[in-house]
């Protein structure tokens, strides 16, 4: 959220050199076409171009850049920690030439989270989402569409050298506030990673993807820290 | 006794919390008609609902008009025929003008501060809005003021000067770089 979905597609043409970048926030686009179908995704991406966002769903956008301070000021109230690369001090973190591509093509996997929070036990990520408007929190079956951004987060880094073994994927609302923490999956980011590089290939090579790929069969370790079922 | 005034009225009604008193008609909830005339007649029992003149539509829609009214206090409200998506009905029939009449009814009744939340964003405790955007906790202040907000923060959390009965509202607007 935040920056990160404020961020452009990257497309730049460096003498030959062409660059693409990938967002981890657009990643369930990239890899199920769950918002844009995947073809069409490549097509925005190939333009160098994002889709406009409608204003139905602007208003949605705004509401979450507006309170993402809300939300990290809750987990902050909550955990009574203090994290760090927040609102105006976020990162974005880039892993360049993600997929090891040949030729005059680099593909980049980038991402920006909403905080990082790291100490004796914990090296965590926060993702703050603020959904309904305000209205409640997101159920689980809403918040896990969120499950490939935050493990592509969790790749990036950790590839950065940048130490994340959880997510607190925490969603905020006036109503009250959710909080899961997601481990890693290196099961699931490589079954990501797979989805990401085919969409990588086909936007280089103008194919067509498939628009609904394979599910992971994987299991995830999930668990509902704050807030009630 | 007490004069009553727009503001008094107001103050009054809006603090009532109407957790449990709702009702969620497609994407959107509502506080119960019966609810909103109980809560009014608890604290008004002179209240009297009055029905206007409804405007009607070439179309066949229709606007409903109604006036709530306290002694001398009163509102007007309007709400077009509706079905659940929001979209007006045309030819309405006596059921469908009957739902929204209740509907009418409440939010006119919300202009006077009850479950008038509801309508920003659909909570049903009473809201507290900060309509200059001021911080008002004095430790979530010192927050806002300090160039080195971890450390502020930091500081807070140890002495308890800030906790789980902060607003995450105002510390998020302590948050940002002064």
């Amino acid at each position: 959220m935040g920056v990160s979905m404020k961020t452009q597609a990257k497309f730049s043409s460096d003498k030959d050199l062409k660059r693409f970048n990938l967002r981890s926030s657009s990643a369930l686009n990239y890899c199920f076409g769950t918002y844009t179908p995947r073809n069409e995704m490549i097509e925005w991406d190939r333009k160098g171009e994002q889709k406009p966002i409608g204003d139905f769903m602007q208003k949605y956008v705004d509401f979450g850049n507006l309170h993402e301070k809300s939300g990290i000021a809750k987990w902050i109230l909550i955990n009574k920690k203090m994290p760090v690369e927040i609102l105006e001090d976020q990162h974005n973190y880039v892993l360049q030439n993600a997929f090891n591509l040949k030729g005059d093509t680099v593909v980049d996997l980038s991402c920006t989270p909403d905080a990082r929070y790291s100490d004796k036990d914990d090296n965590l990520l926060l993702e703050i989402k603020c959904g309904s408007l305000g209205k409640k929190p997101h159920d689980w079956n809403k918040a896990k569409v969120y499950l490939a951004q935050v493990s592509i987060q969790q790749y990036i880094l950790n590839s950065l050298g940048i130490k994340i073994d959880k997510t607190h994927l925490v969603s905020w609302s006036f109503n009250g506030t959710r909080i899961w923490e997601i481990e890693r999956n290196y099961e699931f980011e490589h079954y990501l990673l797979g989805l990401l590089e085919e969409y990588a290939m086909a936007l280089i090579n103008d194919s067509k993807l498939e628009d609904k790929p394979k599910k992971f069969e994987g299991e995830h370790k999930i668990k509902l820290i704050y807030g009630e079922e | 006794m007490e004069k009553l005034s727009y503001k008094s009225v107001f103050e009054t009604l809006s603090k009532v919390d109407i957790t449990g008193k709702t009702e969620q008609k497609g994407n959107y909830t509502y506080l119960k008609w019966s609810y909103a005339w109980h809560i009014f007649n608890h604290y008004y029992p002179g209240v009297q609902v009055k029905w206007l003149e409804p405007f009607t539509y070439d179309n066949g829609t229709m606007i409903l008009r109604c006036r709530v009214e306290i002694g001398e206090l009163y509102k007007e409200g309007w709400l077009p025929v509706y079905d659940n998506k929001y979209n007006a009905i045309e030819n309405p029939r006596a059921d469908d003008i009957q739902d929204n009449m209740q509907r009418c009814m409440v939010k006119t009744m919300s202009l006077f501060g009850l479950g008038l939340q509801l309508y920003h964003n659909g909570q049903t405790k009473p809201e507290e809005l900060n309509l200059v955007g001021e911080i008002n906790d004095p430790e979530v202040k010192k927050i806002a003021k300090a160039k080195d907000k971890k450390k502020a923060v930091e500081s807070a959390l140890k002495n308890g000067g800030i906790n789980e009965n902060t607003s995450e509202i105002q510390l998020g607007q302590g948050l940002e770089k002064v």
